[in-house]
């Protein structure tokens, strides 16, 4: 895939690789930080020769197996017992995983199980049998979509969805893109063959580069920027209401992806919040959803959306930024606590409270009103008149209950409760007194309106925690 | 059982007929449910027996006939040897602290006719440092025509969060 002339500006370009710009700051960061990539595409893309390519220009000692046909001797070498006949040693080849600095795992999903499992301590501790591979620096895999992630026309036989706590432990996991996505210019570049077979070589300016990133990022790592942490719990928590799973590890590879792709880029802390800065960590944001990887491709629009919270949560100054954090914030409770403890002022309190009673769910805003109604009162809030007024208005309702239900009963049956009054029964019984008092009122609230508790336990759960924050240490 | 027999519509000549069917749908006589209503009452203002005691300060509200309650609470205050609101609230001893308020549903405001004017001018402001929903001794009393003709209940909400 090699046509040198005339050379479009990437460095991964440079290489021969064509049509991974829009992706080279998230692979250089990944080079930067030295954390596994995955990638993703259909046969004949070019995901394996960008990787070998990648090895080439470092001058790194590479190996590059098949996961479809390799056996685990081919990848530790033959064991023998050493001389006392204690333990076990494995005989090298140059095939081995031993001597490597980069490791390509090609077709990591047509694997073996019991393959992966080894490769999973490969990929993400550096380690085969329990013994460290010292030299290794780099662990890069390519597979083709899953077979439950492919729109139309190819099947891969025996691709199967990678094992998601396998896929988790890549920090960048990119969609390599077909014909389709190329540029003409990259069209006519992938389709010459001029060049074919050359080892890639830009003169040693990528080594250089990488090296000088690497000493950076590690310098870095123990002061990372505050708006990079703030970023990676603001979107992670802003996928997971989306219904978009983020582990605790995968936060913190986002937070070294984002760290190192900001140094490749040359953004400075100050710059973040520019508009390049806004485009780069949408792109590591992309480029960081493992799920892919097991034929979960998430909704594009969501992924959007989360990052747009996230990202004016925490680069908007001032007041604003408080604001989309207590709106970012799912849990009603924490919604109390950051209220009550870094609320800036009566009227930002204020303008959360009502925003919060407009948008928020019925039965869920009903729940934060009874719950806050009685502190404001007493003051405790840090909310102006107003809010206190919008407070009582929904909570009254909530707080004395009288209401007509009405419900089918059949006619084999009698002395039959409401349905909903027999759902929320078991939840009630085993509540302390005065919790189950506070339950019930909202519980009848919502059955009196006609909403529905989606999980009435976790509801009731979450609004006693609420009632705990206002209750200020009052309520056990 | 099931038996085939001739159909009445035209271009239809069997159609297949359950005489078990029939006979239930027959027989059945009406709907299969029936409509059960109940009412559902609950608080947690004013009572004494339960785990939550938000327990009921003061009952507020007066009849003003057919007066203007501002004018009359004017004439009141003169009454009462008051120059203004301001100096009647230093000088009479409300309820201190800060209380929910629930508009009073067996209300049967005072008649201010038969209420003497000390108590008439309590109920006045009291009804001057509430909103539909708070009681808020800190403020100063407003009276208007529809804070001074709501009947309120005021509880201490300090309970609910038992």
């Amino acid at each position: 895939m090699s046509d040198r002339s005339p050379q479009p500006g990437g460095r991964l370009a440079a290489l021969g690789a064509y049509g991974f710009e829009a992706q080279e700051p998230v692979i250089l960061a990944a080079l930067a930080s030295g954390d596994p990539i995955l990638l993703i595409g259909r046969s004949g893309t070019g995901k394996t020769f960008l990787l070998n390519s990648i090895s080439e220009a470092l001058g790194l000692e590479h190996r590059h197996y098949n996961a479809s046909l390799i056996s685990f001797d081919d990848l530790v070498g033959f064991p023998y017992p050493d001389e006392a006949k204690s333990s076990v040693r494995f005989l090298e080849t140059p095939a081995t995983v031993w001597g490597a600095e980069s490791v390509l795992i090609d077709e990591i999903s047509r694997c073996k199980p019991e393959h992966q499992n080894r490769l999973f301590s490969l990929v993400h501790e550096r380690k085969i049998q329990g013994l460290a591979l010292t030299k290794l620096r780099y662990r890069w895999a390519a597979m083709n979509p899953c077979t439950t992630d492919q729109s139309s026309g190819e099947e891969y036989l025996g691709a199967e969805p990678l094992d998601a706590a396998l896929a988790d432990r890549f920090a960048v996991i990119l969609d390599v893109g077909d014909w389709d996505a190329l540029s003409d210019a990259d069209r006519r570049r992938v389709a010459n063959p001029a060049g074919e077979g050359v080892t890639a070589n830009d003169g040693g300016r990528l080594k250089a580069e990488v090296a000088r990133w690497q000493a950076v990022f590690v310098e870095q790592l123990d002061q990372c920027p505050a708006v990079i942490v703030e970023y990676v719990c603001a979107v992670t928590t802003a996928l997971r209401d989306g219904d978009i799973r983020l582990s605790p590890r995968r936060a913190r590879l986002l937070t070294r992806t984002l760290l190192a792709s900001t140094i490749v880029q040359s953004l400075s802390p100050d710059a973040l919040g520019s508009r390049a800065g806004d485009a780069l960590f949408r792109t590591v944001l992309e480029a960081s959803l493992p799920q892919r990887a097991w034929g979960a491709t998430p909704d594009a629009d969501k992924v959007a959306a989360a990052h747009r919270l996230a990202w004016d949560a925490t680069m908007t100054t001032g007041v604003g930024r408080w604001v989309h954090r207590f709106h970012l914030e799912r849990a009603l409770d924490r919604k109390a606590r950051l209220l009550l403890q870094e609320c800036p002022d009566r009227d930002t309190g204020t303008l959360v409270v009502e925003q919060l009673l407009a948008n928020e769910p019925k039965p869920r805003a009903a729940a934060f009103a009874l719950a806050a109604y009685p502190a404001s009162v007493a003051g405790r809030l840090p909310i102006g008149a107003e809010g206190v007024n919008d407070l009582g208005r929904f909570a009254q309702p909530l707080l004395t209950v009288n209401a007509e239900i009405s419900w089918h009963e059949r006619l084999s049956t009698s002395n039959s409760t409401h349905p909903e009054l027999a759902t929320y029964a078991p939840v009630l019984s085993r509540l302390g007194a005065a919790r189950r008092e506070r339950a019930q009122q909202l519980f009848y609230f919502c059955i009196a309106n006609n909403l529905t508790v989606t999980n009435a336990r976790e509801f009731e759960q979450e609004f006693h925690r609420c009632v705990q924050a206002f209750g200020d240490g009052r309520t056990a | 059982m099931t038996s085939l027999v001739p159909s009445q519509a035209p271009g239809h000549c069997l159609v297949a007929w359950d005489e078990d069917l029939y006979e239930r749908l027959a027989n059945s006589g009406g709907p299969m449910s029936r409509r059960r209503t109940e009412r559902l009452s609950a608080t947690v203002l004013g009572r004494d027996d339960g785990a939550i005691r938000c327990p009921r300060v003061l009952r507020v509200g007066l009849d003003f006939g057919r007066r203007n309650p501002l004018t009359w609470v004017r004439g009141l205050l003169k009454t009462c040897g008051f120059a203004d609101e301001r100096e009647a609230r230093a000088a009479i001893t409300l309820p201190l602290e800060p209380c929910l308020c629930r508009t009073d549903p067996a209300a049967r405001p005072a008649s201010i006719d038969t209420l003497n004017p000390d108590d008439a001018l309590y109920h006045a402001l009291v009804l001057g440092l509430c909103t539909p929903w708070r009681y808020d001794p800190d403020r100063p009393v407003l009276w208007t025509r529809a804070s001074l003709t709501r009947q309120l209940e005021l509880f201490d909400g300090g309970g609910f969060y038992a």
